[in-house]
């Protein structure tokens, strides 16, 4: 595949450049999308650098919500006073992804959007053929699951449950124009095109309004350092609406959120009971789908006791 | 393809890259700074780790077009730099350089975190390292190097205890810390590994895998492929049919698939073209027909009768086996009736890769003194005669050339199908042939430790007295032989130490199956079974309610005693091992002591220093060395031993230099070149310390004793009334006779440079049954660790905190050297313990890279205390024995030793997972609320 390598200035060059480049891919760290590129399971006629762009590389506080860049590095967002002011849960978060050399490249945007994982998606081109393209890759069945027609790869991006709980918003740019929606609206839940953006929308910034909560967080992995997760829980509580969000991360096709108002009639037990049937946990991880689905359960339930 | 310019090491480059080429790939590639290493091509390890504009970006995932316009500093650039070469000096100085594969980016990763946090914590620093793997030292030395660069001040954790009271060798060399004579070049990043060697007009080879596990294959096509432009050459299977294989008495291997493949990954064919591109690409057009046969994919698979056999030779079995193995000494049954307690676990073992950091590579060419092969291998020897076996050229006119090598631990110890074809086609199209393997393919590759199913029953009196060792055992080999002969035999003959028995008996089978073969790792075949020896131990004793240390202590077997399968047992310091750990983590104090959650583990174990007898049968020694001094009173040490970063290189001359009475700046090395160097089998079963040393030692002796000859006749004085003392001859008065190169003078007088041959061959022992060799050794390393675990009985998360380890190998002839080897079998034991496996689905393998196989990183290990026990052995040079693998060996039962004391549950599966703990916390309450 003949690449082409451009370094926009400004957000006007990128929507030229992506018009004219329909199949270019948006890079920033790259630390996702090229080890995807170099398996295969991503192809792009071009890929325009978007580390140079302001507007996705600023911190902004205004007195009513922070805008984070999506082009800023997780160390950035690790050192960010401001971050550390109000979503103390973001610093966490970003602290849990990867290492701390990728985290030097790895940006807050390229997370969010990182590519969905499967056993069986992140393999070799090679390998990939030998067992039979899975629906992922243009096959017939998901090999997860044994020949479902769906496919269950996981959403794996960290920063996005603990964004979900800071209520964000995420403002998209195109040549039609700008769009600031809730973050949770642009995953499809299809872990085949896990996200609802077409190629030639760029994600600009994300919007977190400051309202005062307390966090918790948790991520699961066997290593400290370097691993994917296999369970992550973002959970903020907000004390005048008695609101409680919790977001979950790896456990399905995307990032699931969950709303309780703790003045609901249902009891917590009862509103986890009836929503976790809903979340499609399946054995494509290092983990099983049984463990994976009690650990939810038990920090949530103990993280519910501590937050409130 | 685009122009470009680079600024690299502040010098600008102008080149021509591809667009979708990788900063690793240029650096190496196109701009030949080979410094830069490239491990696993997904950013999973960080050997690859550069500056970018001062920040450190991992290079095999950073697009070159990505760094147009910044200013990149790679390791050579770090050399030029002040603080560079001071942070490379600290690591040459504390040993944190073993094979020295990921000390450029790890040396790369270090020095920008330092720069940007003068003031750091250890925790900090061992938290910015943890996306750099190393297999070798388990960290620990490499974070006291970046300690002391940060200013912080660390104790020295590390301490050799010595057993002889008199311990009056009255050295000058021996037992002082060196650093490897090459650590600064890996420092540096100018140490070439076997894929950093650049030949004139070379050839890239490609290989075509086979996708499915069992299949015959019906017909290959490479017509199409062939018409490519820029395809030089194309073999398959039939163009090598003889067999090899690195035991003589397991040779079912070939280069290529011949009629079937038996794994998947199995090499079909092979294409070598102008370009690794070209090569790559016409590997679509090889057109196989495969017939799929029943894939037989676990050990209950292969014990299953059937009339589809992996290998002809399994006829025998009807079913999939390929070896049995049987040793029953003692009586059974009355020890079985005389053991008032008996315990039994059965383990059931994933599959572990040796995880090093280099991918295999090579490059071979023919010339007219035949062929050459430059490659990374523990084994120069074994592949010299695999190569003029498969390829019928006599061995004299063959080259195999051992360079710096990142890593074997005994994934590099078998002649392998690359090199062989790599050969092959350098024969055929008279050009240099160079391959050089992904990561996957080194996983495919494989000859990684059995997965294993073990059950061991172990009965004792209620003294606390072992009566009865017995043991069944499963392992998985995989598609071919490799050492898994020997490996059979391995599960079951340790079991007869480092414990007094009545009985030990074992029967062992291995079965083939359709996966990538499994061969030797460290530790071989004696890890698994120990594991399981030493929980079933520990249940015992939990059992009689005796201290696991205490009961430990009162069966241990007593120096200069022979076990029961007559294995001579010389110098040995476990009772001392278990001491120092057992003070160290004030057991005692804290043992039965600490709350719920909290505990404390112990094991031992105990290994070969070299197997006695070799694998191939001949009158030939099992190590020679020879010693040659020229006119400028140089010696050259020439040796086959190979280092692999375990620091032969270094060791030899030390023992040269003791023995001859001169500094070791008068002593060379040239090693492991079979052109060059004189036969050593090779850097396996830990032999080379004790073998290759005892040559050494032998050479030496015969060089001063020819030295001091000449001198005695010159100058009319007694030879006895000689010596070498300081690079000087002395009379027994301590008056100076002449100076060293004067006596070489003397001693060169009329013949020009003498050369001296020193030689190693194992005495004779043991006994006479079938299967009495295996396992058999002239003298063999103990060793003891405790760990100590923090469990969350709520997740069955846990964390190592602290490793004790104690490893008694006679004699630390550097020390530096050997508290790095021991740390890092306790850090690779971890691995094994918590998180490695070698996962198939249906036969492929899921685990194939670093991020999914998962080897501990920094943050993952625990702070490691070290202790050497010196026994000073009666027949190791100087006192040595092994410390390369032994170690390894109790590591992993003591993790899960502490587990079951922190929190009452035993697993019975390795890895030990979050996942597992939590599985068998929850069944045991269960259990229990429904006793209540």
């Amino acid at each position: 595949m003949i690449i082409d390598f451009f370094y926009p200035h400004s957000l006007n060059q990128v929507l030229e450049i992506i018009q004219t480049n329909p199949d270019a891919k948006f890079i920033a760290g790259g630390t996702d999308l090229i080890p995807n590129f170099k398996q295969k399971n991503v192809k792009a006629s071009a890929f325009i650098d978007v580390k140079s762009i302001p507007e996705l590389t600023k911190i902004v506080e205004t007195n009513e919500e922070v805008s984070i860049g999506a082009a800023l590095t997780l160390y950035e967002i690790e050192k960010s006073e401001v971050v550390k002011k109000y979503f103390e849960i973001l610093i966490g978060s970003a602290k849990s992804i990867a290492s701390p050399v990728i985290r030097k490249s790895a940006t807050i945007g390229g997370n969010v959007l990182c590519e969905n994982r499967c056993v069986f998606y992140n393999q070799s081109e090679w390998w990939r053929e030998s067992i039979g393209n899975c629906l992922k890759c243009n096959g017939d069945i998901c090999i997860a699951t044994g020949g479902k027609k769906n496919c269950f790869s996981k959403h794996s991006s960290d920063l996005s449950p603990a964004l979900l709980v800071c209520n964000a918003k995420v403002k998209i740019v195109n040549k039609k124009g700008i769009q600031l929606l809730d973050l949770e609206k642009i995953y499809s839940g299809d872990g085949i095109k896990p996200h609802y953006l077409n190629n030639d929308d760029l994600v600009v910034s994300f919007h977190l309004p400051k309202i005062k909560r307390k966090f918790f967080y948790f991520k699961l992995r066997q290593r400290e350092s370097i691993d994917f997760s296999s369970l992550t829980i973002a959970m903020s509580y907000e004390n005048n609406s008695k609101t409680l969000r919790i977001a979950l991360g790896s456990v399905d096709p995307k990032p699931i959120l969950w709303i309780y108002s703790k003045n609901s009639e249902q009891t917590f037990e009862d509103f986890v009971k009836t929503n976790i049937k809903k979340v499609r946990i399946v054995d494509n991880d290092y983990y099983s789908r049984e463990y994976r689905k009690n650990i939810l359960l038990k920090k949530i339930h103990s993280a519910y006791s501590q937050i409130l | 393809m685009k122009h470009i310019c680079l600024n690299i090491n502040n010098k600008n480059y102008e080149l021509v890259v591809k667009e979708d080429e990788m900063l690793s790939y240029t650096l190496r590639e196109r701009l030949l700074l080979k410094g830069t290493k490239t491990g696993c091509d997904q950013g999973s390890c960080g050997a690859c780790t550069v500056w970018v504009d001062n920040v450190p970006v991992l290079s095999c995932i950073t697009l070159t077009l990505n760094v147009i316009g910044k200013k990149i500093t790679t390791i050579e650039g770090i050399s030029e730099l002040q603080e560079g070469s001071k942070l490379q000096e600290l690591f040459v100085k504390h040993g944190a350089i073993q094979c020295g594969f990921c000390t450029p980016g790890m040396i790369m990763t270090a020095l920008a975190f330092v720069k940007e946090n003068p003031k750091c914590s250890i925790d900090q620093i061992k938290e910015s390292i943890s996306g750099n793997l190393c297999r070798c030292t388990g960290y620990k030395k490499i974070i006291d190097a970046i300690a002391e660069y940060a200013n912080i001040k660390r104790e020295k954790n590390a301490q050799i205890v010595s057993l002889s009271k008199k311990e009056n060798q009255n050295l000058k060399i021996i037992g002082k810390p060196e650093p490897y004579i090459e650590a600064e070049k890996k420092a540096k990043g100018t140490a070439d590994y076997a894929d950093d060697y650049v030949f004139k007009n070379t050839l890239y080879c490609k290989f075509l895998r086979s996708p499915y596990p069992h299949a015959l294959i019906k017909s290959i096509d490479y017509s199409e492929a062939l018409k490519i432009d820029g395809v030089k050459y194309i073999a398959i299977g039939n163009e090598l049919k003889e067999t090899f294989g690195v035991l003589p008495i397991s040779q079912d291997e070939t280069a290529m698939a011949i009629e079937k493949v038996r794994y998947v990954g199995e090499i079909v064919a092979a294409v070598a073209a102008e370009s690794e591109e070209i090569a790559e690409h016409a590997l679509q057009f090889i057109k196989v027909e495969y017939e799929q046969l029943p894939a037989f994919l676990s050990i209950e698979d292969s014990l299953s009768e059937t009339s589809t056999f992996i290998h002809p030779f399994s006829e025998k079995y009807k079913c999939n086996i390929h070896k049995t193995a049987e040793i029953r000494i003692g009586d059974r049954e009355n020890t079985l009736k005389k053991s008032d307690i008996l315990k039994s676990m059965e383990v059931t073992f994933e599959g572990i890769n040796h995880g090093f950091t280099e991918p295999h590579a090579c490059t071979a060419w023919y010339d007219e003194n035949g062929l050459s092969i430059v490659t990374a291998t523990q084994v120069p020897h074994y592949l010299h005669r695999a190569l003029s076996k498969v390829l019928h050229i006599p061995l004299h006119k063959i080259r195999v050339i051992k360079p710096y090598v990142g890593g074997g631990f005994g994934g590099k110890s078998d002649p392998f199908p690359h090199e062989i074809i790599a050969s092959y086609i350098a024969i055929k199209t008279k050009r240099p042939v160079k391959v050089r393997l992904s990561r996957e393919e080194v996983f495919l590759t494989n000859h990684g430790r059995h997965p294993s199913k073990i059950k061991i029953t172990i009965g004792a009196n209620n003294d606390g007295q072992i009566k009865h060792i017995g043991g069944e055992m499963y392992i998985d080999g995989g598609a071919y032989g490799s050492f898994g002969v020997v490996t059979t035999y391995y599960n079951g003959s340790l079991l007869q130490g480092p414990y007094k028995t009545e009985y030990y008996g074992y029967k062992s089978t291995r079965v083939y199956t359709n996966k990538p073969q499994c061969g030797a790792m460290r530790g071989h075949g004696g890890v698994n079974p120990r594991f399981v020896a030493e929980c079933v131990i520990d249940e015992i004793a939990h059992e009689l309610k005796m201290d696991p240390i205490e009961f430990r202590l009162k069966n241990l077997l007593p120096p200069n005693t022979t076990t029961l399968g007559e294995f001579r047992i010389t110098s040995n310091g476990l009772k001392e091992a278990l001491h120092a750990v057992m003070e160290q983590s004030k057991w005692k104090e804290r043992y039965g002591k600490l709350p719920f959650g909290h505990g404390l583990g112990v094991a031992c174990s105990w290994y070969i220093s070299g197997s006695l007898l070799p694998i191939i049968w001949n009158e030939y020694p099992q190590s020679v060395v020879h010693l040659k001094l020229d006119f400028d009173g140089r010696i050259l040490l020439t040796s086959g031993a190979s280092d692999i970063g375990q620091g032969t290189n270094t060791i030899l001359p030390m023992m040269a230099a003791e023995i001859l009475g001169i500094d070791k700046e008068h002593i060379q090395v040239v090693m492991a070149d079979t052109l060059l160097t004189p036969v050593d089998l090779g850097s396996y079963s830990s032999r080379v310390t004790f073998m290759a040393g005892n040559a050494t030692i032998e050479a030496a002796k015969k060089m001063k004793d020819e030295i001091l000859k000449c001198i005695a006749i010159r100058k009319d004085i007694p030879k006895e009334n000689l010596n070498i003392l300081e690079n000087r001859i002395i009379d027994n008065k301590g008056n100076i006779i002449c100076s060293w190169q004067e006596a070489v003078d003397i001693a060169l007088a009329n013949r020009g440079a003498i050369s001296i041959s020193g030689w190693y061959i194992s005495p004779k022992l043991g006994g006479k049954y079938k299967g009495a060799g295996a396992g058999l050794s002239p003298s063999y390393s103990f060793g003891a660790v405790v760990a100590e675990v923090k469990v969350n009985p709520d997740s069955g998360e846990y964390k190592v905190l602290n490793i004790w380890g104690a490893h008694d190998c006679g004699k630390a002839i550097n020390p530096l050297a050997v508290e790095g080897q021991l740390e890092g079998s306790w850090h690779m034991g971890l691995g094994q313990a918590m998180s490695e496996q070698m996962k198939y689905h249906n036969g492929y393998l899921l685990t194939n890279n670093f991020l999914d196989y998962k080897i501990p990183t920094s943050l993952d290990t625990p702070d490691i205390h070290t202790n050497i026990i010196e026994s000073i052995d009666p027949e190791g040079p100087f006192g040595g024995k092994e410390c390369g693998e032994g170690a390894l060996h109790p590591s992993i039962p003591a993790v899960a030793n502490a587990i079951f004391n922190a929190v009452g549950v035993r697993i019975n599966s390795l890895p030990i997972t979050f996942e597992k703990v939590y599985d068998a916390i929850q069944k045991n309450q269960t259990i229990k609320l429904q006793q209540i």
